[in-house]
């Protein structure tokens, strides 16, 4: 019985793409961003991604991670990759050094909407290790800084030592965003915002909330409290965006493990409307 | 305070929303205009302080002494929200010291004559104390979250391959 | 109405003709075979092979084989394997990755090395491969190894002529007569077996095979039996509505009491046909050069299944439990346009603590919204 497959003969998905380290930068502890580069040309001249999107890292022998790209430099080609050295998988590929190969299956997922947000004022929200998705956006917003009324980047972490991209932050000011950060956790030397993110969202003057846009990362329940601190700006429920997360390991919508209601991260998400994921994002243990 | 610079202050802060000019009148007579330059100390901690604060403008800071630890800050506090109502309850006594971070723009109210205008009102003091509770509600519930250390890495260490 | 042409009437041991010549065609053929006091999908290569004479007894928590009081190769329902077994395999390696000094080389598997004839499919069983061809062939990435063994699968099918008390395919309007989706297809008479083609390839087999032509009396056995499963249906699931139905009751007390049941064992998921969940694992020589990419059937009740970061998203069986049903019955729909479900019952027989999952669906639509 012949079965007609609706696409071309492709690449298997499972077919993963040997990538070698040619830049490891410690960012705080634990977590280190890599640059990586195709060792096949051909490989490197098809490959593109888009901010929010995935790869699946594979360090065979432990097997892959799931890690949100960072930014990409068009110029030398260096795919960015922030790592935190967490699992098996992640502490095995912070043991590697600069020259080292390892794998790389990509990229996955829906990004942040960049198109969609065109011409409004851009709220980019990054909770801890959120940071790193959110970096890609900020990447790709800043480069397109003039299609954004505005662009204001809200960042928390645990303590100040725990903020990511500190030395990325002037280069960012300069590019014409507004930066405001908090943290959890103070240190006598800190002199900025201490709180929630929420409430960075509650001082922010959003001139006009029908034309805003925001897209947020960090923990369910930091990103829970953002989207409401957000509704009761008055920016609509259908503009604000999460980048969600769960158990990866296909990342071809194939393993069943990443499902979130009827989404599955991997192909779905991992940017999730508001308005689509709201009644699923309350159910404990969905 | 002139009732009007009052709500021009005020206007969009939370506290004023849907009072009726009698009691925005009311309270505006006990209003006054407060301004701080960056770094001064509006009050300190362990010390009684008999003023509430509705922040116009500005970012202030609280902190508490940790003997050892030094001066940690655990909150700042911006524009549109209230500083200092909680010992309004109490004896007064200020549980952190409060640092202006950049120029503070506020309107004040001496404690003692707010309650007293409570009493004396009470259909004004319903509603203040409405506002106040619903502002320490969302406080408290943002002081849980920030206990909660969302940020913190996850103790057990396990990826799905192994 | 009569449709003589594209049938014919193939003698009891004329099914030996018809293994032969699969086998003939380079054909794996894969049939019903008795193992372990159940009714398998095993490779067979003659009709001794089948289990002739017998049927099997199903309720909830309940399989037994009994011996039937005719000689019918296929008086049975359903057993706990399905083809998935074949088609998506509990074991499969699907990439290596070798070491060369500091360099690595990736490989994908992309070839299979049997194609497979599957004989005795009922109509809920080709119901599942379409299901599960949406999942594999129709999204947005293809499983080339299932879609190499599904495009070479030749599909025999047979129409089912009882039914098993824990059978609802009507239902699900997923059987139990095949309409499409098979190459062949057998009802099983007393004294023959009336046989259709339902594609080029059946019927250039169908060509070759001896066999007589059918009469009115053939067709009209055939549509009795035929009509015999359908009447011995008994359990029935209302598939209208059902993904509000279950996804507006997310909270209900029922998820809390069947938790208390569950034994979280995932039998259910194992025979399913259309379950999916799997999880690739890495597997190493002493070296650490050679390594397999192994994809394992998983299961969501599996409690570290929806581990991430530390902690276990679905840490109780109540969660687990409501993941598979409502991924089943309402979800699928949002994924996959269809229900996740074909009526075949299987997951009632194999819980050990009986769970009927119609049963589960009543009782929610019952008391919707409770507190």
């Amino acid at each position: 019985m012949a079965v007609e497959t609706t696409r071309e003969k492709s690449v298997s998905p499972w077919q993963s793409q040997a990538v070698r380290i040619v830049a490891v930068k410690a960012e705080i502890p634990g977590v280190k961003t890599y640059r990586l580069r195709f060792v096949d040309q051909d490989v490197e001249d098809a490959y593109s991604i888009c901010s929010g999107q995935f790869n699946m890292l594979y360090m065979p022998g432990y097997g892959e991670s799931a890690i949100s790209v960072s930014g990409y430099d068009d110029q030398n080609k260096e795919l960015l990759q922030t790592v935190r050295a967490a699992g098996n998988v992640t502490r095995a590929l912070s043991r590697l050094n600069v020259g080292d190969e390892l794998g790389l299956r990509g990229p996955f997922g829906q990004g942040w909407p960049m198109e969609v947000a065109r011409g409004d004022h851009l709220i980019l929200i990054a909770g801890g290790l959120g940071f790193a998705p959110i970096r890609s956006a900020i990447e790709a917003a800043v480069r397109h800084r003039n299609e954004f009324e505005q662009i204001s980047i809200l960042a928390g972490a645990r303590s100040p030592d725990q903020l990511l991209y500190r030395d990325q932050y002037e280069q960012w000011k300069a590019a014409g965003v507004e930066l405001r950060l908090t943290v959890d956790r103070a240190t006598s030397q800190w002199n900025g915002n201490v709180g929630i993110v929420p409430l960075l969202v509650d001082r922010l003057k959003i001139s006009n909330p029908a034309t805003t846009t925001v897209m947020m990362c960090g923990p369910e329940v930091m990103m829970w409290y953002t989207a409401k601190s957000a509704i009761e700006q008055g920016i609509p429920v259908d503009r604000i965006w999460l980048s969600m997360e769960r158990n990866m390991n296909c990342a071809i919508g194939h393993c069943g493990h990443c499902q979130f209601g009827p989404a599955f991260i991997c192909k779905d998400g991992p940017v999730l409307r508001y308005d689509k994921i709201a009644s699923y994002l309350k159910i404990k243990g969905l | 305070m002139d009732s009007s610079e009052f709500q021009e202050l005020l206007a969009e802060h939370f506290f004023t929303d849907d009072l009726s000019q009698s009691l925005l009148d009311a309270l505006a007579t006990i209003g006054r205009k407060f301004e701080m330059t960056a770094g001064s100390i509006l009050f300190e901690e362990g010390t009684i302080h008999s003023d509430v604060y509705l922040i116009c403008q500005g970012t202030i800071r609280l902190e508490m002494s940790v003997p050892g630890r030094g001066e940690i800050s655990i909150l700042t506090i911006g524009a549109g929200e209230l500083l200092g109502f909680s010992p309004l309850f109490d004896d007064q006594v200020m549980t952190a010291r409060a640092i202006a971070l950049d120029d503070v723009l506020a309107v004040c109210f001496d404690a003692n004559e707010l309650m007293q205008l409570c009493e004396q009102n009470p259909e004004l003091g319903y509603r203040v104390m409405k506002k106040v509770t619903r502002a320490y509600a969302k406080r408290l519930v943002a002081t849980r979250l920030q206990l909660l250390d969302l940020f913190a890495e996850s103790t057990t260490q396990h990826e799905s391959a192994e | 109405m009569m449709e003589c042409e594209n049938k014919r009437l193939l003698a009891k041991e004329g099914l030996q003709n018809l293994i032969l010549a699969l086998q003939t065609l380079d054909y794996v053929v894969i049939g019903p075979k008795i193992n372990q006091e159940a009714i398998v999908y095993e490779e067979i290569n003659s009709l001794e092979d089948l289990p002739r004479g017998w049927t099997d007894l199903q309720a909830a928590g309940t399989y037994r084989l009994k011996k039937r009081d005719d000689d019918a190769y296929f008086g049975y329902a359903v057993g706990p394997r399905s083809l998935m077994q074949y088609l998506y395999p509990p074991r499969q390696l699907v990439a290596t990755a070798t070491r060369d000094g500091q360099r690595w080389e990736f490989e994908a598997i992309e070839n299979v090395d049997q194609k497979y004839a599957f004989l005795g499919v009922r109509a809920c069983e080709i119901a599942a491969m379409r299901v599960q061809d949406r999942v594999f062939l129709e999204g947005i990435y293809v499983d080339p190894l299932y879609a190499k063994r599904r495009e070479s699968a030749f599909i025999v099918a047979v129409n089912c002529t009882m039914a098993a008390p824990t059978c609802f395919c009507t239902s699900m309007q997923t059987g139990p007569g095949c309409n499409e989706g098979f190459d062949l297809a057998l009802t099983e008479l007393a004294d023959a077996f009336v046989v259709e083609a339902g594609s080029g390839k059946g019927e250039k087999i169908l060509n070759d095979l001896p066999s007589s032509s059918v009469t009115a009396a053939d067709l009209d056995q055939a549509q009795k039996l035929q009509q015999q499963a359908v009447e011995q249906i008994s359990k029935t699931m209302n598939p209208v509505n059902l993904r509000e139905d279950l996804l507006e009751n997310l909270a209900h007390d029922r998820w809390e009491e069947t938790a208390k049941r569950c034994l979280s064992c995932a039998n259910c998921t194992m025979v399913c046909p259309t379950c999916f969940c799997s999880t690739v694992e890495e597997v190493s020589d002493l070296s650490g050069d050679n390594i397999e990419r192994q994809r394992n059937w998983d299961s969501c009740f599996n409690i570290d299944f929806s581990y991430q970061n530390g902690a276990i998203v679905r840490n109780d069986i109540r969660s687990r439990y409501r993941q598979w049903l409502t991924h089943k019955l309402a979800t699928w729909h949002d994924q996959f346009d269809q229900s996740g479900c074909v009526g075949c019952g299987r997951c009632i027989t194999w819980c050990p603590v009986g769970i009927d999952l119609t049963e589960e669906v009543a009782v929610i639509r019952e008391k919707k919204r409770s507190e």
